[in-house]
């Protein structure tokens, strides 16, 4: 995707030390997981990002810009259908309501599931723990969001 | 199993006074690829059967004619139907349980926020009370004297006005606390009643701010309250006011009130709806009337909840072209980046968030 939601105004010449500090620490984190941050590694307009699969759900990671380092995990889960989109927005904002550490958001004409802390304290075993959660939760979600509303699961024909 | 098994064991459900079962099986066998048009037009018959709404019955009967056209039972059987949809008021009731005066109070039970009073606003069962009061109940209990009680059937409810109302299967011979009772003077000393015995006196005035037209200030603080709300406010004489709410000015805490005014004219826009819609369905999540289920549809077109499975036609196959001008779906030009008609806000695609050119029309 190669950007970043609602964040971002610096170009990557000003970021700070502490980005790619904090970068760097995402990498750890990921290759602690079984992540190769290298191959993962996104171009993006600003921070840093990376993707990968985790189960069937496409993860991807960034580390925003801002002075306070923030982590994001977004896993793309559908295409909005072309019709139907009322309920369908509706039903987004009543799981918003439910669930837990986890949020659908929607960029462009693509719903994702999302998470954000900052990275300050963030351990491997915790970034372990939000990225299969997310990950669980975007593979429960896409097939009956799909099912109900129609649509196109991310990334697939 | 299937086919012509299911229907007679459907059949004999019915007769033996099974619904639930007969219905599950009719829902299958009017689509029955088993089952020969004859059969399936049985199917749609008995299904009109499960169900007491005259909506229902219609939608089920229209269908037993595509796959028997010419039935003279079934176009008898709907013309009935639809004469007596004509015939009654929509606020009418329908068993008439008749009642010589309109009780001064009556309580609302089964809404999520507890017990609420309300009031009789027409002779023909029409019961006001808050939304509040309700909650997105479509189902109440209408308490009235000592320890009677009657059904009621949440048909609106008028989110901007904290209004709901109820049709109850009562039928008034006289309505004297409504009779030249639209006037309130300044400071108006009123008494607001609730279904439990409380009393709770006050004054009441116009909002006097056309922001809140149909509002009225009250100096009835929020937090004697008696219970969820729509307890009738009457004047010196008796005459209703309006009804008591839940809501209150943040720095005073005085209670609200709608006018009775206000109220009169929401209940007759209602009556005037449900005649101009008579198949629509009242949706439990916003209140308004909503037709998309006449049509197949399974979302509320106002503010897209799903409906009640009962105001879903399940019979029919979606009428997928009335859907769309009910959902607002084809009243807008294709997106030029996704092709979705799906409309625009602040000039940019509902769907992909398309910019349009500036001054590019949206229709």
């Amino acid at each position: 995707m190669g950007r970043l939601f609602g964040r971002g105004g610096q170009s990557k010449d000003e970021t700070s030390d502490a980005l790619a500090f904090s970068a760097r620490a995402v990498e750890g984190i990921l290759a602690q997981i079984g992540v190769d941050a290298a191959a993962a590694r996104m171009d993006v307009d600003s921070g840093y990002g990376w993707h990968f699969l985790r189960g069937s759900a496409l993860i991807e990671v960034y580390v925003t810009p801002e002075e306070r380092g923030y982590l994001q995990v977004l896993a793309p889960i559908m295409h909005l259908p072309p019709g139907n989109l009322l309920p369908l927005y509706r039903r987004m904002l009543e799981l918003n309501l439910e669930l837990t550490n986890a949020a659908l958001g929607l960029h462009e004409d693509v719903v994702y599931l999302y998470h954000e802390r900052i990275l300050e304290g963030l351990d491997a075993s915790e970034a372990d723990v939000i990225i299969r959660r997310l990950a669980r939760v975007a593979d429960e979600l896409d097939d009956a969001l799909l099912e109900e509303f129609g649509g196109r699961l991310y990334g697939q024909g | 199993m299937g086919g012509e098994a299911d229907l007679l064991r459907a059949i004999e459900y019915m007769k033996s006074g099974d619904i639930e079962p007969a219905a599950a099986l009719l829902r299958v066998a009017v689509d029955d690829p088993n089952l020969d048009e004859r059969g399936r037009a049985v199917a749609c018959i008995w299904l009109a059967e499960t169900q007491a709404e005259a909506a229902f019955k219609i939608r089920c009967l229209q269908r037993a004619l595509r796959h028997e056209p010419g039935n003279p039972q079934v176009q008898q059987k709907l013309e009935q139907l639809r004469a007596r949809q004509t015939q009654r008021p929509a606020s009418a009731s329908p068993s008439g349980l008749s009642l010589a005066q309109a009780p001064l109070v009556l309580g609302i039970d089964g809404g999520v926020n507890g017990s609420g009073s309300g009031i009789f606003v027409n002779r023909g069962g029409l019961v006001a009370t808050t939304a509040n009061a309700v909650g997105s109940a479509l189902e109440v209990g209408v308490a009235y004297g000592s320890a009677q009680a009657v059904p009621g059937q949440v048909i609106r409810r008028y989110p901007a006005s904290d209004l709901a109302l109820v049709q109850t299967p009562v039928v008034l011979d006289r309505l004297d606390a409504l009779e030249d009772s639209l006037v309130i003077i300044a400071n108006e000393a009123v008494a607001a009643l609730a279904y439990n015995g409380a009393k709770i006196r006050g004054v009441a005035q116009e909002a006097g701010d056309g922001a809140r037209t149909g509002w009225l200030r009250t100096s009835i603080l929020i937090a004697m309250a008696p219970d969820a709300g729509g307890n009738p406010l009457y004047d010196s004489r008796g005459h209703a006011l309006g009804l008591l709410t839940r809501n209150a000015e943040h720095d005073t805490g005085r209670a609200w009130a709608i006018s009775l005014a206000h109220i009169l004219t929401l209940a007759e826009q209602c009556i005037q709806e449900q005649r101009l819609l008579p198949n629509s369905a009242t949706c439990g999540a916003c209140g308004c009337r909503a037709q998309a289920g006449t049509y197949g549809g399974r979302y509320c077109e106002s503010c897209g909840a799903r409906l009640p499975t009962a105001a879903v036609a399940a019979l029919d196959p979606p009428d997928v072209e009335r859907l769309a001008q009910i959902y607002g779906e084809n009243q807008s030009r294709p997106c030029p980046r996704c092709g979705a008609t799906a409309g625009y806000y602040a000039g940019q695609c509902l769907r992909c968030s398309q910019e349009l050119a500036p001054g590019r029309p949206t229709t």
